[in-house]
């Protein structure tokens, strides 16, 4: 179980990386990460970031439903245009309905192996969280998942 | 007048240059004069920690790569500022430099961070890579007296390093095994300037 959770948090930070990179290569942080994170977002940078909210197994392995997370903070954003283009591009990323398959990227070296199958149930966008220094806003995603057994 | 030969006839004062390229001192690679500088060079630093060194133009070193010198009693100073002497209508060549040096005592250690990415892209685990040690100048001040107990807890450190020690704001600073948070680094003439907050004092 232990490894499946890594590889779906590794394929999701992979799609959220590729997020940051093409807004400039901004962070990406997990905001489970706390130490960075209180570097982070003390600070003026901009990020994009998620965080796993429950992975349960529904009913049994290997079919789960999964829901996370997932945004980004911005500053010197009037109007907030900047935050929600980027969260907007998650949902182009995690489409409702459609899927992607999950493999272990938690290595230095790329994955060869399919390990499972996530596929999207929905995606909303939620509340406008404010910090001291920025804002940020997440969307939840929700998605069910199945673990391939080779 | 021939100044030139003035500055040529007290140039006798031996400096050796620390090749920061090669990381070994060069014996002799000047001969000036080295006075005393006694003024305040900053609110809190008196003026022995700053000499003068002149020298003739034209044995004048490369004051890019010796960015450190030791002058005959082992001390080690920076290279902060070089005035030229400007030849022009009443001066017809130019005969003298004139040096700021300033001394250098401390050694540090510069502590770098490495991480490797995970396939997924995401930023892997920080290694420390240590550079030095360097000769500084270190200076702490404190802005709260601990009246009840009579300790003083410094709270700003600031190190003057040479130009080509690289330091960036991620860094961290090691004096022994007291550990410096890099807060700020300016460029200071030929210097570069540190701001650090103590580890676990701030």
């Amino acid at each position: 179980m232990t490894d499946f959770v890594t590889a779906i948090k590794s394929t999701i930070d992979r799609y959220g990386v590729a997020v940051a990179e093409a807004y400039g290569d901004l962070l990406f942080l997990d905001l489970d990460d706390s130490y960075n994170v209180s570097q982070v977002l003390e600070t003026d940078e901009p990020a994009v970031v998620w965080q796993l909210m429950y992975l349960d197994e529904d009913p049994v392995d290997p079919m789960f439903k999964l829901a996370f997370v997932i945004g980004a903070k911005t500053v010197n954003d009037p109007g907030n245009y900047a935050l929600l283009r980027i969260v907007d591009s998650f949902r182009q990323v995690f489409v409702q309905n459609d899927s992607i398959d999950i493999y272990d990227y938690s290595g230095e070296d790329a994955p060869t192996e399919k390990l499972g199958y996530m596929y999207f149930t929905g995606i909303d966008v939620e509340a406008h969280i404010a910090d001291q220094q920025a804002g940020y806003r997440l969307a939840t995603v929700t998605a069910r998942v199945v673990r391939l057994y080779s | 007048m021939k100044l030139q030969r003035v500055s040529k006839y007290f140039g006798n004062v031996p400096l050796a240059g620390w090749d920061h390229a090669q990381s070994k001192w060069v014996d002799n690679v000047a001969y000036g004069n080295l006075q005393v500088f006694d003024r305040f060079i900053s609110a809190r630093a008196f003026g022995q920690k700053k000499r003068i060194f002149i020298i003739h133009h034209e044995l004048a070193f490369d004051y890019d790569k010796y960015q450190l010198v030791r002058d005959p009693s082992g001390l080690v100073h920076m290279v902060e500022s070089v005035n030229e002497d400007i030849g022009g209508i009443h001066v017809q060549e130019e005969y003298l430099d004139t040096l700021m040096l300033h001394m250098a005592q401390t050694q540090v250690t510069v502590v770098s961070f490495t991480s490797t990415a995970s396939s997924s892209g995401y930023r892997g685990a920080k290694t420390a890579v240590e550079s030095g040690p360097y000769y500084c100048d270190y200076e702490r001040y404190t802005v709260d007296n601990e009246k009840q107990t009579g300790v003083i807890m410094y709270s700003g450190h600031v190190f003057t390093l040479p130009r080509y020690v690289t330091v960036v704001a991620d860094n961290e600073l090691k004096v022994g095994t007291t550990i410096f948070d890099v807060k700020e680094v300016n460029a200071m003439l030929m210097t570069t300037e540190v701001r650090a907050i103590e580890r676990g004092k701030a």
